[in-house]
């Protein structure tokens, strides 16, 4: 059975909300953790089609993100989805090909996270932003084997084949 | 160009205004959002806390084959009671702190955590239908918690005391010294505003002052662990160790009345 795109990703963002607020803090060593929802929205926008597409996702996974969260609602799903606006736009002039830009992605949207918070809360979040975006950066190539995996027929076909060839 | 019966609109309208839509809906739905999606948040919780017991099964194993050979083959139960001895301690206290307090309490069970790495709370199982309202003061059987911020049906967000919007008045209790227990962004707690000249030491005990509202006086908080002198040379600081582990609550108290 084939699951359109938009479900899966709809299954995954909350699959990631769950882990995020239940599993991981409990899991989880230390006081940073990783932000799976930021990830996997942007490794959505980064594989759109369409505007809509990269946008929409991230947004639903930045108010996910508020439903959780003690302050301003709307905050995460509004600069996720603007994030999300930023990669697709960004994504689309560059090298799909080049690992590097993935991790620029994610270290951008961390920062631009941190930068809107500081500047909204007068309270110098920004410290946060680094540690945050590395953890987040050694999250992403996990991630994103996941997501392709489950979002890339390709991707699935392709360990197939290598397997028949073993 | 996007169609719809004869009229035509950009994409870009059609997301932007697609965008509102959710937005505005999130906010009026979001107190039935959160309700819905507890019931999953509680199956996640509780299979977080099957992992957890796993995971301590192969310490706990490795330990008893060390020590007792002969009762290796017993490891599996011992592990289950071990987990359900500890669960039954916790409740227990709870429960004779519940008995033995002056107030009216809700217990409760933390089912989700802040996703967020710049604020610190929890979401609990009860909410406005087992008379928890906003404000309430949140204790756990080793002292002072945080407070109840936004209430909805069936569950409740607690604002514990490393968040740093979180500010509650407090006493040193050896010298009765009055000062602000706060969060930092880091998520620690610390006391601030305490004069030049005071003498609070390392291990000094630190309770609520009863000052600040909803917060009844005397509920232990945590313990000096650094004295510091403020940038500004006016005053004193220090760094407090909360009695309760707020990283791994489980179960609290909230205080939603007093009996007398």
């Amino acid at each position: 059975m084939a699951f359109p795109q938009y479900q899966k990703h709809a299954i995954f963002i909350l699959l990631a909300a769950l882990v995020q607020t239940t599993v991981l803090p409990q899991l989880w060593f230390l006081r940073i953790k990783p932000d799976l929802l930021l990830i996997l929205a942007m490794l959505i926008a980064m594989n759109a089609k369409s505007l809509a597409g990269g946008i929409i996702p991230a947004l639903c996974a930045g108010l996910l993100k508020d439903f959780f969260g003690l302050h301003f609602f709307g905050f995460n799903g509004l600069l996720m989805a603007l994030s999300a606006s930023c990669v697709y736009g960004i994504f689309h002039f560059l090298n799909k090909e080049s690992k590097g830009i993935k991790f620029f992605i994610i270290i951008f949207a961390s920062l631009m996270n941190y930068i809107a918070l500081t500047i909204i809360s007068r309270k110098p979040y920004i410290f946060l932003c680094f540690p945050e975006a590395a953890i987040n950066c050694l999250f992403l190539p996990f991630l994103e084997s996941v997501y392709n995996f489950f979002t890339t027929p390709l991707s699935r076909e392709g360990r197939a084949i290598g397997y028949a060839h073993k | 160009m996007l169609k719809i019966n004869r009229y035509k609109y950009s994409p870009a309208a059609v997301v932007f205004f697609t965008i509102i839509g959710i937005f505005i809906l999130s906010l009026l739905l979001k107190s039935k959002i959160i309700d819905l999606i507890s019931f999953p948040l509680k199956i996640s919780s509780n299979w977080t806390s099957d992992i957890r017991a796993l995971v301590a099964y192969k310490f706990i194993a490795d330990e008893n084959v060390r020590l007792n050979a002969q009762l290796a083959g017993a490891a599996n139960d011992a592990i289950a009671f071990d987990e359900l001895r500890q669960e039954n301690e916790r409740l227990k206290k709870l429960l004779s702190l519940k008995k033995e307090s002056s107030f009216v309490t809700v217990a409760a069970e933390v089912i989700a955590r802040d996703p967020n790495n710049w604020s610190t709370g929890v979401i609990i199982d009860k909410g406005q239908r087992q008379g928890i309202k906003a404000g309430n003061a949140v204790i756990a059987s080793e002292g002072l918690s945080g407070r109840i911020v936004d209430v909805y049906s069936y569950t409740a967000k607690i604002m514990l005391l490393g968040d740093a919007d979180s500010s509650v008045s407090a006493i040193i209790q050896r010298t009765r010294e009055e000062g602000l227990i706060s969060g930092t962004i880091a998520g620690a707690v610390q006391m601030r505003y305490l004069s030049k000249d005071s003498d609070v030491v390392i291990g000094d005990v630190i309770m609520t002052s009863g000052l600040t509202r909803n917060y009844p006086a005397g509920l232990p908080i945590g313990r000096v662990i650094e004295v510091k002198d403020d940038p500004q040379g006016l005053g004193k600081h220090c760094l407090v160790r909360p009695f309760v582990n707020l990283r791994t609550v489980e179960e609290v108290l909230v205080i939603t009345g007093s009996k007398y």
